[in-house]
């Protein structure tokens, strides 16, 4: 087994909706410099897995480890604890919430499925918000440009131009982010995670609607950029050939439910695993 | 060829600029005769100064934060009552607060400094009660952001709305007579003497709100308003930046409120409608949203337009036309229809989102002479266009009627009234395929 420290955990990771599971029991485990892929069939509750470890959704039951902490904590309850369809319903106690922003604020970046940069403001200008949240100065200070503000403003634009460059998106720092071609908007996205410093990376579908050549290159940038940012990362992917080619790990989804975890060479020959993507026997 | 200037002449020719018009102002002001039309560029320049800050403040929320917010009108009824209140001289309270006893508040705090101070203790008078003005505003606009900011986009835009008239409602209550007069005007306070004071006033407050917005909070504020799902993934507390805008735009908002009623010299509740709330959005929306040169320049336009450029309207005679349709209210027509047309035709405003800079300035005035040149081949070309877009309308019209035409000829002779089925040549047939193991 891996014995490497484990950075994120989901234990029983229950997400209802109304009478809608749409994760069931989920349970993952991110070890440190790791990669690890999240698969399954469309809507099978991958990307609501990500809201419940970012924060945007509480999990109806289940816990989020983050770096050995308990930061989300669950149970059924109110009108959920008859409507309830999970498993594991009372085996925990506690309620802890977390808003994302906090969230990122313990080292977990994310990236989105429909890209979302911010649309009005230059390549520059999109990392340089990532900064914001490890800035100590107050509104006051940074609006009347006390020395010290003055000084970490530059310090955040120079950072943030050392970032673009290591994503080469350098010379293309002053265009607006809307004006990038598809590959590059994926890539600033994910130079603009890295700019909140995180330790857990978690990307959502990174080569949707790449070409074979474009998803290939965001593989070895993604292996460069775990080496060189010290990240583990938790990645849901649709290209068989990327996640195949550099997941460590892989967790399978099929209707909320999770259906096999394993090395890729063990995920491609599970049964399991050809029947939820194939179809199988009648 | 590179015209741009080096930061040092560009500061010199801003501030070069800034002292001109300065000048032009106080001057203006002690020399143009009250009565003459000159004199209405004067009173333009103030109230169009105390509305570019209202609007400035307004475009903080709505252009750079995204929150639809239509409160203003509510915070600067408060900003003014509370300057007001605090500098009536002593021995006017009588007459002022003749239905309640002359007030309970019976001092005025330009009075007290000035008899300390003398000449700057006049004005320090006034600037205390102005910042007292702001920072009360400040803090009512952060108590009702607390509920209020939970809710987005229209919702946000109705609640505001809402807390604005209760205010109103608020400050001509009968009850509160000893401190607001009920709904009785205040009048006799100290206003300023020169038009310098506002726009100076305004010029250094709007300065404060350009530097927020590009400090790194301001860049906070306007990844917020971009994608707030993905600005809250970036670390940023939505609520507080939420919140922080909201509260620095209350004390803009209320020091307006402090210097309008300056300007006004009497004041009163009844006039801070939802109605001036909506006239504060359209200088926003004319010049722009998301462009504080923009809330500028439209709250000039604006005032210009509705003080003096269109006044005759309402007197019955208007660039030497003179109809019985031009009588009181007949301005606001006008101003409605050309509020439509900017809206329809001119929505991004006059800035768009863009700023003012010398740069752009000069690359604008360097462009006009080719521009001025190309004029009559691009209205040739346009004018070409047309002709040929009319042409082709008028072959497809004339190709529809021969169609038209030659069905109607095929009816009567009844051709169409026998065409054959159509059968399929050759039908398939799917099996359901064998599966073997």
């Amino acid at each position: 087994m891996d014995n490497r420290q484990v950075v994120l955990k989901l234990s029983d990771i229950t997400m209802q909706f109304g009478g809608v599971v749409a994760v069931d029991n989920l349970n993952l485990e991110v070890h440190k410099n790791e990669i690890v892929g999240l698969i399954g069939p469309n809507g099978a509750g991958k990307t609501t897995a990500f809201n419940c470890i970012t924060g945007v959704y509480e999990p109806t039951n289940g816990a989020v480890e983050i770096n050995g902490q308990v930061v989300i904590e669950n149970y059924p309850k109110g009108k959920m604890k008859d409507a309830y369809k999970g498993r594991n319903k009372d085996k925990y106690t506690r309620t802890l919430t977390m808003l994302p922003d906090k969230v990122t604020g313990l080292g977990v970046a994310r990236t989105f499925q429909n890209i979302r940069l911010f649309k009005g403001m230059t390549v520059l200008e999109n990392v340089m918000v990532a900064m914001h949240m490890n800035q100590t100065e107050s509104v006051f200070a940074a609006t009347f440009r006390t020395k010290k503000a003055r000084a970490q403003e530059k310090a955040m634009r120079e950072e943030a131009m050392e970032l673009l460059k290591k994503v080469d998106l350098y010379e293309n720092m002053d265009d607006l982010s809307t004006s990038l071609p598809y590959g590059k908007q994926r890539h600033l996205e994910i130079a603009r995670a890295l700019a909140t410093h995180p330790t857990i990376l978690l990307l959502d579908e990174p080569a949707a609607g790449m070409n074979p050549q474009e998803s290939d290159d965001l593989m070895k940038f993604i292996g460069r950029i775990r080496e060189e940012f010290d990240l583990s990362i938790l990645m849901i992917e649709h290209h068989m050939q990327v996640v195949m080619g550099i997941c460590e790990h892989i967790y399978v989804l099929n209707y909320g439910g999770q259906i096999a975890d394993g090395t890729p060479e063990e995920i491609q020959a599970n049964p399991a695993v050809i029947e939820a993507y194939l179809g199988g026997d009648e | 060829m590179d015209t741009r200037l080096d930061n040092k002449k560009k500061i010199a020719l801003s501030a070069a600029c800034l002292i001109l018009f300065m000048v032009f102002v106080y001057f203006g002001d002690i020399m143009i005769r009250p009565g003459s039309s000159m004199k209405m560029l004067i009173t333009v320049i103030e109230k169009g100064s105390i509305f570019a800050l209202v609007a400035a403040s307004m475009n903080l929320l709505n252009g750079f934060t995204g929150l639809f917010s239509l409160g203003q009108a509510g915070f600067m009824l408060i900003g003014a009552y509370t300057y007001a209140i605090f500098t009536i001289p002593a021995d006017s309270h009588d007459k002022v607060y003749q239905y309640f006893n002359g007030g309970i508040i019976k001092w005025s705090i330009v009075e007290i400094l000035e008899s300390k101070l003398g000449l700057a203790g006049h004005y320090l008078g006034m600037l205390i009660p102005m910042l007292m003005a702001g920072l009360l505003v400040a803090l009512i606009g952060f108590l009702i952001g607390i509920p209020v900011l939970r809710l987005k986009s229209d919702y946000l835009a109705i609640a505001t709305l809402g807390f604005a008239e209760i205010i109103r409602a608020f400050f001509q209550w009968n009850t509160l007579g000893p401190l607001t007069n009920g709904s009785n005007v205040l009048r006799k306070y100290t206003t300023y003497k020169n038009a310098i004071f506002p726009v100076m006033i305004a010029g250094i407050s709007i300065a404060i709100i350009l530097l927020l917005i590009n400090s790194t909070y301001g860049r906070a504020f306007r990844a917020i308003r971009d994608d707030e799902i993905a600005a809250e993934a970036m670390g940023i507390n939505l609520f507080k930046h939420k919140e922080m805008s909201f509260v620095i735009s209350s004390f803009f908002a209320g020091i307006s409120g402090a210097l309008l009623a300056m300007f006004q010299t009497t004041i009163s509740a009844t006039p801070f409608t939802t109605v001036m709330t909506y006239e504060i959005l359209l200088i926003v929306v004319i010049g722009g949203i998301g462009s504080i040169t923009g809330s500028v320049i439209g709250a000039f336009l604006f005032t210009a337009a509705s003080e003096w450029w269109l006044r005759g309207l309402d007197a019955g005679k208007w660039m030497g036309i003179s109809s019985s349709l031009m009588r009181p209210g007949f301005r606001k027509v006008v101003f409605a229809i050309l509020i439509m047309l900017i809206v329809l035709f001119y929505s991004r405003g006059i800035m768009g989102d863009k700023e003012f800079s010398w740069d752009g300035f000069f690359a604008w005035c360097k462009s006009r002479p080719a521009a001025v040149k190309a004029w009559p081949e691009k209205r040739k070309a346009s004018r070409a266009a047309k002709k040929e877009a009319r042409a082709v309308k008028s072959a497809a019209k004339a190709r529809a009627k021969q169609a038209k035409e030659e069905k109607e000829a095929r009816k009567s002779s009844g051709e169409g009234l026998f065409t054959p089925l159509v059968l399929a040549d050759h039908v398939v047939v799917f099996e359901k395929e064998g599966r073997n193991g």
